[in-house]
């Protein structure tokens, strides 16, 4: 059997597709949502649409996991209240008279599989109270921390709990691990 | 003024000490890694309020959706960009400020 790319994994054509016509969808709906029902933004809307398709499928060919409603506005719920108690913490140590900082770096054994739920994982620690990644080195997440005297270990494998629970990964988490 | 443009000032007030306390954090801070804190975590708050603010003076549900997928995208990006900085000067062993060595 011949084939033009020789090392694409062997995808039958109508897969393929679908694929491109799902993301078209997206994409199609993204424009639509950023341009009202003007029928003349098809003038642009159209090439754009099709080249945001292309880039999206060479980019990230497949997504392989799934999100539920529910678990997406669980985790958005969490993620709002956590990232105001982020913002206002970081406030109340800038402006509090004697800078209460006491900043340290801790490592973060990652269970989360690498792949989408680990950058996912990663990217919202840096958004969440007092921490951010500072190096990713295969499953051991360094971690900038505010203050030391928080229970970072814990909130970390808190929201990584989360992170997994959005993904639908189930995290088998050995006691002691992570002290 | 009907109650949704007190709303809007009240949230814009609160998006103005977020912004305020992330730039105060960016100069007081001790280095790089804490001032990336204050900038990255700050900022977002101070933004969230200003786009939900700006979605009570909406003229249509396309704004809305607009102004919210600024949000996010702000958000991607910034988590990002902290990553990137916060990287870039660990792998160069900058080293945190820390309490006991000042």
């Amino acid at each position: 059997m011949t084939t033009i790319a020789p090392n694409a994994p062997a995808v039958s054509i109508t897969f393929r597709l679908r694929r491109y016509l799902v993301r078209a969808v997206w994409m199609a709906l993204l424009w639509l949502g950023l341009n009202g029902l003007d029928g003349n933004s098809w003038i642009v809307g159209t090439p754009v649409v099709l080249v945001a398709t292309w880039i999206s499928v060479k980019l990230l060919p497949s997504v392989s996991w799934r999100w539920s409603l529910r678990g997406a506005l669980v985790f958005a719920a969490y993620f709002l209240r956590q990232s105001v108690l982020g913002g206002w913490d970081v406030a109340r140590r800038a402006i509090s008279p004697r800078l209460a900082l006491s900043p340290t770096i801790v490592c973060h054994p990652c269970q989360l599989p690498s792949g989408p739920s680990r950058l996912f994982f990663c990217s919202a620690i840096s958004l969440l109270p007092g921490t951010a990644v500072v190096a990713i080195a295969e499953s051991n997440i360094s971690v900038h921390v505010l203050d030391d005297s928080t229970s970072v270990a814990e909130e970390l494998r808190e929201l990584e709990r989360r992170v997994g629970g959005l993904f639908g990964l189930e995290l088998v988490r050995e006691k002691g691990a992570a002290a | 003024m009907n109650a949704l443009d007190v709303l809007t000032g009240l949230l814009l007030a609160g998006a103005l000490f977020f912004f305020v306390a992330g730039t105060v954090g960016l100069l007081r801070f001790p280095d790089l890694y804490s001032r990336l804190h204050a900038l990255t975590k700050a900022d977002n708050v101070g933004l969230g309020l200003t786009v939900l603010a700006l979605m009570l003076q909406a003229e249509s549900w396309s704004e809305v959706f607009k102004l919210g997928l600024i949000w996010v995208m702000v958000l991607a990006a910034s988590a990002t960009v902290c990553f990137l900085i916060g990287n870039e000067a660990y792998r160069r062993g900058v080293r945190p400020w820390t309490r006991r060595s000042p």
